[in-house]
């Protein structure tokens, strides 16, 4: 006979996993710290892209002068303005990302644990089912 | 109302019971509208520009994820402005890499905001979108709002520039970006979205009835002040009639789809207060409209099998009195 409060919990699980599955419930077992510093990195790797990518098109705007006035240029100063201008879109970056990504983790991780509740919930029945038939190979609702 | 309520459960039924089929037709028709708006923004390449491509496109865009399918959409932009000048392409390319790397990585769901925006900006029907993105999402919607706009009047920008120069070298692109950068049209409508987006996120949070439905009107009518405003005080030219219709039919549009969101019945409000250990509670409770489909049986009567079953009833109790007179 069909158990329908088994058959709840395990599509509820299936409705967990399929929403869920790619994201929040492979990460929502990492480390806080881990999970924090791994997407960090890959947003300020990510807008590094962006600012090269920016200077690239400032540089093709102003082609024209800097060709005709490459011997003369300040490229001391250009050099300090770039990395400055880095830095400081990196500490904005880094900020954000933290913030949001420490969002993000809080997220996952209430998914993760209500995945797992249900996880233990199924374990259960098969516990049970275990104890009534003691027969632990019984592979059924 | 209760008519529509009822309309609206059998709709959600419907779409329940053929939720594949209507997924798949949708997305083609999103897809293929999509392409038939970038054609005619920015339809350089005469190969790509025929409705068999546009179909084409649309029937690959039903089977790819959503973000290959944004995709899809800007390598088609980008290979249309090709045909032009190889230089604005990769210009092109970079920004929305820039786009890509800087803001839609980390927030997936917004690109879709900033892909729809210059196609419903091509069809007159942009004005839905800030009253959208103020009804479900926070004032952050001003982000996408903003690339959206931009992205529109890059496009728009290349077409004017390219239409009036022959030029194909560095000079294009710096034409293109200084006028781009002194659009005053484009920071209008990017001022006036923002405002509407804001302003209907700040009346639908309000604990009054009907928030939701007032924060669309508000929209709407802020909207089209702010825009005849702008006319009036800057050198833009927007056609007022279609301002005015264009928002009326944006209102409309997004009201029923309010409505098939979430439907409130503000006739029963229940007012609540309790404590636990921490807090104080205070809250309005308000019930969702649920209206259950009336269940129709309908018995046909016809006369005259009805007179034919009379009679045969007759005639068997006629025959059943016989028998017993007969055996007593």
């Amino acid at each position: 006979m069909v158990n329908e409060e088994k058959v709840r919990v395990m599509t509820g699980i299936a409705l967990t996993e399929t929403k869920y599955g790619r994201e929040e419930v492979k990460e929502g077992g990492y480390f806080r710290s881990d999970y924090i510093r791994f997407r960090m990195t890959s947003a300020m790797w990510d807008i590094t892209v962006s600012y090269f990518f920016l200077l690239l098109l400032i540089g093709i705007y102003h082609a024209d002068y800097l060709f005709k006035n490459a011997a003369s240029l300040p490229y001391g100063l250009i050099g300090a303005i770039i990395l400055v201008t880095y830095i400081l879109f990196m500490i904005i970056a880094g900020m954000g990302s933290y913030v949001y990504y420490a969002r993000e983790y809080i997220r996952k991780r209430r998914i993760l644990e209500e995945y797992c509740r249900q996880l233990d919930a199924l374990s259960g029945f098969y516990h049970k089912n275990e104890e009534e038939t003691g027969d632990d190979a019984t592979v059924g609702v | 109302m209760t008519q529509l309520l009822v309309y609206r459960e059998r709709l959600i039924k419907f779409y329940q019971n053929h939720a594949p089929v209507i997924h798949a037709l949708l997305r083609f028709l999103l897809g293929f509208v999509s392409f038939y708006a970038l054609n005619h923004i920015v339809g350089y390449q005469p190969e790509l520009n025929h409705w068999y491509v546009e179909f084409l496109l649309a029937v690959v865009g039903v089977i790819l994820p959503g973000s290959a399918f944004i995709f899809l959409l800007a390598v088609f932009s980008v290979v249309h402005i090709l045909y032009v000048s190889s230089l604005l392409a990769f210009v092109v390319g970079m920004l929305y890499a820039i786009l890509y790397c800087s803001y839609i990585k980390f927030v997936p769901r917004h690109g879709y905001v900033i892909v729809a925006l210059p196609i419903l900006l091509y069809l007159h029907l942009g004005y839905a979108v800030p009253i959208c993105l103020g009804l479900t999402m926070t004032p952050l919607a001003v982000i996408p709002i903003a690339c959206g706009v931009g992205v529109y009047y890059l496009l728009q920008t290349i077409t004017s520039v390219v239409s009036t120069s022959n030029d194909t070298s560095i000079s294009l692109y710096q034409l293109v970006l200084q006028r781009f950068l002194k659009n005053e049209e484009m920071y209008v409508v990017f001022f006036v979205f923002a405002t509407v987006a804001i302003l209907v996120y700040l009346v639908r949070k309000r604990e009054s009835d009907y928030a939701f439905e007032w924060s669309i009107i508000a929209g709407t009518a802020c909207s089209i002040v702010l825009f005849l405003v702008a006319n009036y005080a800057f050198t833009i030219r927007i056609g007022v009639i279609a301002v005015i219709l264009g928002n009326l039919a944006s209102m409309l549009a997004v009201q029923v789809y309010q409505f098939f969101r979430l439907a409130l019945n503000y006739a029963s409000v229940e007012n609540l207060q309790f404590e636990d250990e921490e807090y104080y509670y205070y809250v309005r409770a308000v019930p969702k409209i649920s209206v259950a489909e009336p269940d129709k049986s309908v018995k046909k009567f016809s006369v005259r099998r009805f007179a034919e079953n009379s009679a045969r009833a007759e005639r068997r109790k006629q025959e059943d009195r016989n028998q017993e007179i007969s055996t007593d």
